[in-house]
């Protein structure tokens, strides 16, 4: 039991990271119904920008500041200059978009700054932490880790909720002609909402690395299992996305830790297939999934 | 003759001959190109199979899928596993061959197909691009799960069943594969001429600076001497007593012996597909794979023309382009969505069974999450909702790398560079084409063609 | 009526344009003795992760034997011969490696291919290469499947096979007392790499306490759950089966946890320089007593003359000086004296007759001796135990070299060996 709460424990660090990915492909799904293949490329590509800033500045915090414009700015130019020209794109032209846009982040990363794993400083604790005469398999950090996610997922409800920006985003997303005639800015709007997912994919990014090193593709897998986590939350649920990206994160530890390492990628699709043939739009999702 | 072509059964005797003149032309070409070009033939040949079942679900169905490269490693697993392990087909005598094998994977593709296009079929957008995603990395992983059965990471070798004539089979182990007798030093260098000793050491001083190409500016003269040898010898070296050196008696056996007739004299010179004993042997392996690829890009070109060209086909539309109109006039959306997986999963599991015999082998590797999306890049860029899109799409797969790999070319840019040179033009090219013509190259033609004939009809 | 027309018209262009340009005549080539050797050059190539998940590190082997070469050309080439090394990136594809590979045959003509990368990879070719009778030397993987002169008779593994590196190191555990007393654990990598290294101590007679793995490519979840259990367990020390990247995984996360036994890694997970990349400032605590097998002398000892000169030339280059470099020069170095060994009228039968006769007399900076017969094609033998000091070094803790064979029993038997010096220059 007490090896069961240490698998569940470590499981939440890593599924906050996943939860954080899954965050941000919502984000641009909401904003302009395309899944960003991308993301995983965008926020490896802050990383390194942070890690210059890094060894620059010897900042962590600066570093973290200048992943978020980065990501920001990232952002915005992947949906400008890609998912703008293309009005009527349908999925897999949407997908193939990213997928290239992608291959070519990871290629530039590897000319600017080399195709070998580096070290991200860790800028706090990351020794488990002793409580209660035992040692818990989180540190500090992991729970830096954990706290940025809640800050991000009550801020983004805040905006969503709270703040007329966060109204006519999702008039938008709900359906950008008729939010057009009340007088919505549209592609203002669509634009804000991929600069926000570039900051919430620069954050994960930048909160992985130190525990993981960072190479073009050291985030490639994280772009399947936040996909997957993004896909049964429902693609349109906030809560959705960092709850499953969670239990996402939960499942591989137990599984890797109560059987064999190899299991967990194939329980993790069993259950995606399971998932998705019960409820089609996905846990937290409207029913607007499924069309017939 | 219009009439005639009314008649029923005329589409099909249409569809075959062109299916025919294809196959045909194709082989002609594939008989008068050089080994390399028949190895591309036969990758396009396998994509554009891969590709027609991507058309009818992609295009016509109106279905993303991230997961047909999966698609293709079932047919590839199963082409693989049973003519690896079956002599005869279970509970008959007849024996096994690569015919059998591919029919076995169209059955693989037909259920697994099914089973995906259940689960699917009430899916839309982006969640069918999650099962799909999924798909394609957790069947590859079932391999990494069961290695004794699928090879693991490593993978199976095939051996495919070449025709007579073909290339020698190569012999079976001979057991015995260790040396016993190990030395226990190196003798000494022999003597080298002029060079005095062994104290010939490369330093950044001595070191051949500028060309590459040209010979080096160090004069004899400049060589280090003995003297100058770094004085710390490694213990390891300096330790041993020179009783320990290498004699005649303990050097390895191999060595007195060349028993060096172990390779087969007869091996082929690849330039000219001939023995090396100046035998033709009329037989070129990747001419043979071309041919395969070829007549199954045919077979499964045909069948796709008569259902894109059918009825079916206009029932795979009528649900993508309205599927409540489609219920209402008595078509089962889901049904033809579920049909469109099955036709796809087939074509996928056949191009996957060719693509193991041009490998000579399956592994997961081969057959990732790349794989799945490289098939999804060419249908984008070649054209979605026609065949002969896909035979683009399929060129491009094989043709683009190339090209990019000549574009980045060697330029004496730095090293880093001029690897990520080529995945950076890929990248940008693959954006550049989904913005310039979002139709796919087909499309994007058809509607400029369209155009000047639409302008040529008016002004005439 | 026009829209059907259309579709017809580019249908016909398509096809024509397709005929074209597989149509494009090939360069006739003139036969001569052998591919790829003409008066003054050798063509050899190789397929290798330039870029991808893989490359890490990787990356690095091709361009050191580059460098090599080019130092070598430098030089007057051999018997007046330059080389020339085509390198091609397949991203560890095995479809990618099987073009890359035709390609190096049929277009590129090459004499003979040389450090090919990987088991998967080289899986999808080694039957092709051999079947033309090319020799297809010094392969990059210590699976031992490729160490098979019947099947495989032009194929030359070099570095030791995975299975005789786990018997080295299981009886070099069962030889010291402190190390045998302690609760033994094993993490893996799944795979043909793990279950090689199981096979490995099996035969040595290694029983393990726990058995933990990982997947290959799991990045995101950091090894929580397998060092939980290694933890719950009681191991006292844990043999690392895995490549470098989770190397520093495990180590990081072990310190998180504070779980410390003995670690003894495998010598394709262990290298410092690319660990230090992973780990940062940590590196050298985090190091510390790790015992790691070898057959390279150590990178580090600038007084052993093989290093200090490979070190010149990677230096001269401008490469990192890492195990991977290290070890790219180094079999360059072999495969420039078995081309030279192979003499003036190079073959291809020649190379193989060069390196089956003459293989322990090449100069190299192993120092267990290189024992190539027609009946063994395995290059080196077997390995030293070092153990890493608080600066990364590894220093050697054998004075004897620790050898055995790929088969599935006996063990590993000590035995001493003594290279000789290299060459002028380190030129062939």
């Amino acid at each position: 039991m007490t090896q069961f709460l240490d698998y569940v424990l470590g499981g939440i660090g890593s599924g906050a990271i996943i939860a954080l990915m899954a965050l941000a492909l919502v984000l641009t799904w909401r904003a302009t119904r395309v899944v960003n293949f991308a993301q995983v490329g965008q926020a490896m590509f802050t990383t390194f920008i942070a890690l210059s800033i890094q060894t620059l500045t010897g900042s962590w915090f600066i570093a973290l500041i200048g992943a978020i414009v980065a990501g920001a700015i990232l952002g915005v130019i992947v949906q400008y200059l890609v998912l703008r020209p293309v009005k009527r794109m349908d999925t897999s032209g949407a997908i193939i978009a990213t997928f290239g846009v992608l291959i070519a982040l990871q290629a530039a990363a590897g000319m600017i700054w080399g195709g070998d794993s580096q070290a991200y400083p860790q800028p706090f604790s990351n020794t488990a932490i002793s409580l209660f005469g035992r040692e818990w398999p989180l540190s500090v950090y992991d729970l830096v880790v954990i706290g940025f996610a809640g800050v991000l997922v009550v801020g983004l409800t805040l905006l969503f909720t709270r703040t007329s920006l966060g109204l006519s985003m999702r008039a938008t997303a709900f359906n950008p002609e008729v939010a057009r005639l009340s007088g919505v800015r549209v592609g203002r709007t669509l634009t804000i909402g991929w600069a926000l997912a570039g900051v919430v994919g620069a954050v994960a990014g930048v909160l992985v690395a130190p525990t993981s090193a960072i190479s073009p593709n050291s985030f490639d897998i994280l772009l399947v299992f936040a996909f997957t986590a993004a896909v049964i939350g429902g693609l349109d649920s906030l809560i959705g996305a960092v709850a499953l990206g969670i239990g996402t994160g939960l499942i591989l530890s137990v599984v890797s830790g109560y059987s064999d390492s190899s299991n967990a990628p194939v329980v993790a699709l069993v259950l995606l297939a399971l998932n998705l043939a019960i409820k089609p739009e996905g846990i937290f999702g409207h029913n607007s999934a499924r069309s017939v | 003759m219009r009439d005639l072509m009314r008649l029923p059964g005329a589409r099909l005797i249409q569809h075959a001959l062109l299916a025919f003149a294809a196959w045909a032309v194709l082989m002609w070409v594939n008989g008068s190109v050089d080994e390399l070009t028949n190895y591309y033939l036969a990758l396009i040949a396998m994509y554009a199979t891969a590709m027609f079942g991507m058309v009818i679900l992609v295009g016509l169905s109106g279905q993303v899928s991230l997961g047909n490269g999966a698609l293709m490693a079932i047919g590839g697993y199963i082409f693989a596993l049973t003519t690896l392990n079956w002599q005869y087909i279970p509970l008959t005598s007849i024996p096994m061959n690569g015919v059998w094998a591919m029919l076995f994977a169209a059955i693989g593709g037909v259920v697994f197909g099914l089973v995906i296009g259940l689960l699917g079929a009430r899916l839309t957008g982006p969640y069918l691009a999650g099962l799909t995603l999924g798909i394609a990395v957790g069947i590859p992983a079932i391999a990494n799960r069961f290695p004794g059965l699928f090879g693991g990471e490593t993978g199976l070798q095939l051996t495919v069943p070449y025709p007579d004539g073909g290339y020698p089979a190569v012999a079976e182990a001979s057991g015995e594969q260790f040396v016993t007798e190990l030395p226990t030093s190196q003798d000494a260098l022999p003597s080298a001429g002029a060079s005095a000793g062994a104290g010939d050491l490369l330093t950044s001083d001595n070191f051949p600076s500028g060309d590459a190409s040209a010979l080096p500016s160090v004069a004899p003269g400049d060589l280090l001497t003995a003297d100058n040898f770094p004085s710390a010898d490694p213990s390891a070296m300096a330790s041993v007593a020179p009783g320990d050196l290498l004699t005649v008696d303990n050097f390895p056996s191999a060595g007195a012996t060349p028993e060096a007739s172990s390779l087969d004299v007869s091996v082929l010179d690849p330039s000219t597909g001939t023995g090396t004993d100046g035998v033709d042997l009329g037989f070129v392996l990747e001419r043979w794979e071309a041919s395969l690829a070829i007549a199954v890009a045919c077979i499964v070109g045909f069948i796709a023309l008569n259902l894109v060209r059918g009825r079916q086909g206009r029932v795979w539309r009528a649900v993508r382009d309205d599927p409540v109109a489609a219920a209402v006039s008595g078509i089962s959306p889901a049904g033809s969505k579920v049909t469109a997986f099955m036709v796809s999963s087939v074509f996928a599991s056949l191009a996957g069974a060719v693509f193991v015999q041009i490998l000579a082998y399956v592994g997961p590797g081969a057959f990732g999450l790349g794989l799945s999306l490289s098939l999804l890049v060419g249908i984008v860029l070649g054209g979605r909702s026609s065949l002969v899109g896909a035979v683009i799409g399929a060129v491009l797969l094989v043709w683009l790398p190339e090209f990019v790999l000549g574009l980045a070319g060697d330029r004496g840019w730095d090293e880093q560079v001029t690897n990520n040179a080529p995945n950076l033009i890929y990248g940008l090219l693959v954006v550049l084409v989904v913005l310039v013509a979002p139709g796919g190259i087909v499309g994007t033609l058809q509607a400029l063609v369209g155009r000047i004939f639409k302008r040529t009809a008016r002004s005439g | 009526m026009s829209k059907v027309l259309a579709t017809r018209v580019v249908a016909f262009g398509a096809v024509a344009a397709i005929a074209l340009a597989t149509a494009a005549p090939s360069g006739a080539a003139v036969a001569a003795a052998d591919p790829g050797v003409s008066s003054n050059q050798i063509v050899i190539g190789t397929t290798t992760p330039l870029t991808g998940p893989a490359s890490p590190g990787y990356k690095d082997v091709a361009p050191a034997a580059q460098a090599y070469f080019n130092y070598v050309n430098a030089n007057g080439g051999i018997n007046g011969r330059k080389i020339k090394y085509v390198v091609k990136d397949d991203q560890y594809n095995p479809a990618k490696t099987k073009s890359a590979t035709s390609e190096l045959i049929l277009r590129d003509k090459i004499f003979a291919m040389f450090g090919a990368l990987g088991t998967p990879t080289h899986s999808a070719v080694v039957a092709d290469l051999n079947r033309r009778g090319i020799p297809d030397v010094f392969v990059n993987t210590g699976s031992s499947t490729f160490d098979n002169p019947g099947k495989y008779p032009t194929t030359f593994p070099y570095f030791p096979s995975y299975v005789v590196e786990a018997k080295v190191m299981g009886s070099y555990l069962l030889g010291d007392a402190a190390l045998a007393a302690k609760k033994r654990c094993i993490f893996y990598q799944d795979g043909e790499f793990g279950d090689n290294a199981l096979v490995g101590f099996n035969a040595a007679g290694v029983q393990f306490d726990t058995q933990v793995s990982y997947f290959s490519g799991q990045q995101v979840a950091p090894f929580t759950s397998q060092v939980t259990k290694m933890k719950a367990a009681g191991c006292e020390l844990v043999v690392f089966f895995g490549v470098t990247s989770a190397t520093a995984q495990l180590l990081g996360t072990s310190a998180k946890a504070a779980f410390r036994p003995t670690w003894m890694i495998t010598s394709v997970g262990s290298d410092p320089t690319v660990l230090a990349g992973s780990l940062g400032a940590a590196t050298g605590a985090l190091m510390t007593g790790i015992y790691a097998p070898s057959f390279l002398a150590p990178i580090q000892d600038t007084t052993n003359p093989y290093v200090s000169q490979m070190k010149v030339i990677a230096d001269k280059n401008g490469l990192p000086w890492n195990f991977y470099t290290y070890y790219g020069i180094n079999t360059a170095y072999v495969l420039a004296q078995a081309l030279k060994a192979a003499g003036p009228n190079l073959t291809r039968q020649g190379l193989i007759t060069a390196l089956q006769t003459k293989a322990s007399g090449f100069r190299s900076a192993a120092v267990v001796p290189m024992v190539i017969s027609a009946k063994s094609h395995q290059g080196l033998t077997g390995y030293y135990m070092g153990q890493y000091d608080g600066s990364g070094n590894l220093v050697r803790k054998t004075s004897y070299i620790l050898t055995a064979t790929s088969a599935a029993t006996g063990t590993a038997k000590q035995a001493t060996f003594r290279p000789g010096a290299p060459t002028s220059k380190l030129l062939p």
